[in-house]
C-alpha cells in the first residue's frame, strides 16, 4: 500500500512540475522572445536619395510607421503624436529614430518624402524604395496596404495603422494603436529605454 | 521486470490529482497573450446563457445596431468581425461588461446592457471576452492585443498574418 501511495506521488509531483514549467514558459517565454516575429533586414532609400538598410540604425531606438504621404487621415495623425512624443522624452530624445516607411513608394519619392516627413521635426527619417522592397517590408511588419480608386481617377490607401517600437538591434519590443496620446507614448518610451 | 497496473494507477491518480488542484490557478492566460481552450469554452458557454439573446447567437448583434431605435436606444452590436469589440482593449471589455458603457461611448449613447457585475463574475466575464477574441481572424486578434498594455505575443498567429487596414479613407 505505501508503495502505492510513493507511486502516487511521483505521478502528483512530475504533472505538478509539467504544469509549473508550461505556465513559466507561456507567462514569461512570451513578451521576451517575441523579436523576430516583427520586423526584419531591409534596404529602403532614405529622404536623401542614399541607400540605407536596417544596419544604419543599430545602436538607435526607433519608431517605426507605415503610412503615405497623400493619406488625409490616420499617417498626419500619426506622425504628430510621434512628434509630439519626442518633444516630451527630455533627454532621451537623442536616443530615438522615428522612421516613416512608405506604402505608397509609386507617389512617395525620396524628394516628395524629404519636405513631408520635415514638417513633423528634424530627426525624421523618410523611407522609399522598389515595389519589391517595399513589399518585403510590409510582410516584415505585418502591414496591410491596398489601392482604393477614387472617382477622379486616382487612389487612396487602405492600410494598417500601428506603431513599432524597435530596440538598438534592430529587435521589436512592443506596438502602439496610432491614436495613442503623446503623453502615455512617451511615458511607455521612457520607461523601455534605459 | 513486470510493472503493476496498480502502480500505474496510482501514477495516472497523482498526476490527475496535481493537474485538478493546481489547473483553477494557473488556466488564466495573462491579458494580451494567447487564449487558452479552457478560457475560451467556458466563456462560449456563459455566452450562450448571457449575452447571445441580445447579441446573438452568433456574435452577429441586432440589426441596425449603428443608429438609435425609437426608443431612443441602441440595439446590441455585434460581437464578430463586423463590430468594433476588436477596437477595445480587455480591461475596456470588462468594465464596460462589468459596469456600463457609459465611460467608452459617444455622449447621448444609451444602452440597455445590464451591469453584470455581481452576475457573472470577474473569471466569467475574462472568459466571455476570451471566446469572443477566439472568433476574430488572426488580423483582428493581432490588433486587439495591441491594445493592452501587459505585453504583446504574435506567436501562436498563423504566418502571414496582417494588421488591419484600420486607415481606410472612402473620400471621392
Amino acid at each position: 500500500m505505501t508503495n502505492y501511495l510513493k507511486t502516487l506521488g511521483y505521478g502528483f509531483a512530475i504533472a505538478l512540475f509539467a504544469l509549473l514549467a508550461y505556465t513559466a514558459y507561456t507567462r514569461f517565454a512570451g513578451t521576451a522572445s517575441n523579436a523576430g516575429v516583427v520586423g526584419g533586414p531591409f534596404t529602403l532609400i532614405d529622404q536623401n536619395g542614399r541607400t540605407v538598410t536596417d544596419k544604419d540604425f543599430k545602436g538607435r531606438w526607433l519608431i517605426v510607421y507605415f503610412g503615405y504621404t497623400h493619406c488625409p487621415d490616420a499617417c498626419p495623425t500619426a506622425l504628430n503624436n510621434i512628434g509630439a512624443t519626442l518633444d516630451q522624452l527630455g533627454a532621451k530624445r537623442s536616443r530615438v529614430t522615428p522612421i516613416f516607411i512608405t506604402i505608397d513608394p509609386a507617389r512617395d519619392t525620396a524628394a516628395t518624402l524629404k519636405s513631408y516627413v520635415a514638417s513633423f521635426g528634424p530627426e525624421f527619417v523618410g523611407l522609399t524604395g522598389s515595389d519589391a522592397a517595399i513589399t518585403a517590408a510590409e510582410q516584415a511588419y505585418h502591414v496591410y496596404a491596398a489601392k482604393h480608386p477614387t472617382t477622379d481617377g486616382g487612389y487612396d490607401m487602405d492600410h494598417s495603422s500601428v506603431l513599432y517600437v524597435m530596440d538598438p538591434d534592430g529587435r521589436f519590443v512592443t506596438n502602439f494603436a496610432d491614436e495613442t496620446d503623446p503623453a502615455t507614448l512617451a511615458e511607455r518610451l521612457k520607461s523601455l529605454i534605459p | 521486470m513486470k510493472i503493476p497496473l496498480g502502480q500505474i494507477v496510482a501514477l495516472g491518480l497523482g498526476a490527475a490529482l496535481a493537474v485538478a488542484i493546481a489547473m483553477p490557478f494557473i488556466r488564466h492566460a495573462p491579458a494580451g497573450l494567447r487564449l487558452d481552450p479552457v478560457q475560451v469554452e467556458s466563456g462560449r458557454q456563459v455566452y450562450g446563457q448571457y449575452c447571445a439573446s441580445c447579441h446573438g447567437s452568433h456574435l452577429e448583434g441586432q440589426a441596425n445596431w449603428e443608429r438609435p431605435g425609437a426608443d431612443g436606444y441602441f440595439p446590441a452590436p455585434p460581437h464578430d468581425a463586423s463590430g468594433h469589440t476588436w477596437q477595445h482593449s480587455d480591461a475596456q471589455l470588462h468594465e464596460l461588461t462589468a459596469h456600463s458603457v457609459y465611460a467608452y461611448a459617444a455622449p447621448g449613447y444609451r444602452s440597455r446592457m445590464p451591469a453584470f457585475a455581481g452576475t457573472l463574475s470577474d473569471r466569467q466575464i475574462d472568459d466571455v471576452i476570451a471566446y469572443i477574441k477566439s472568433t476574430w481572424p488572426a488580423s483582428l486578434q493581432a490588433y486587439q492585443r495591441v491594445l493592452n498594455p501587459a505585453g504583446i505575443d504574435f506567436k501562436d498567429l498563423p504566418p502571414g498574418w496582417k494588421f488591419p487596414p484600420t486607415c481606410r479613407f472612402h473620400g471621392s
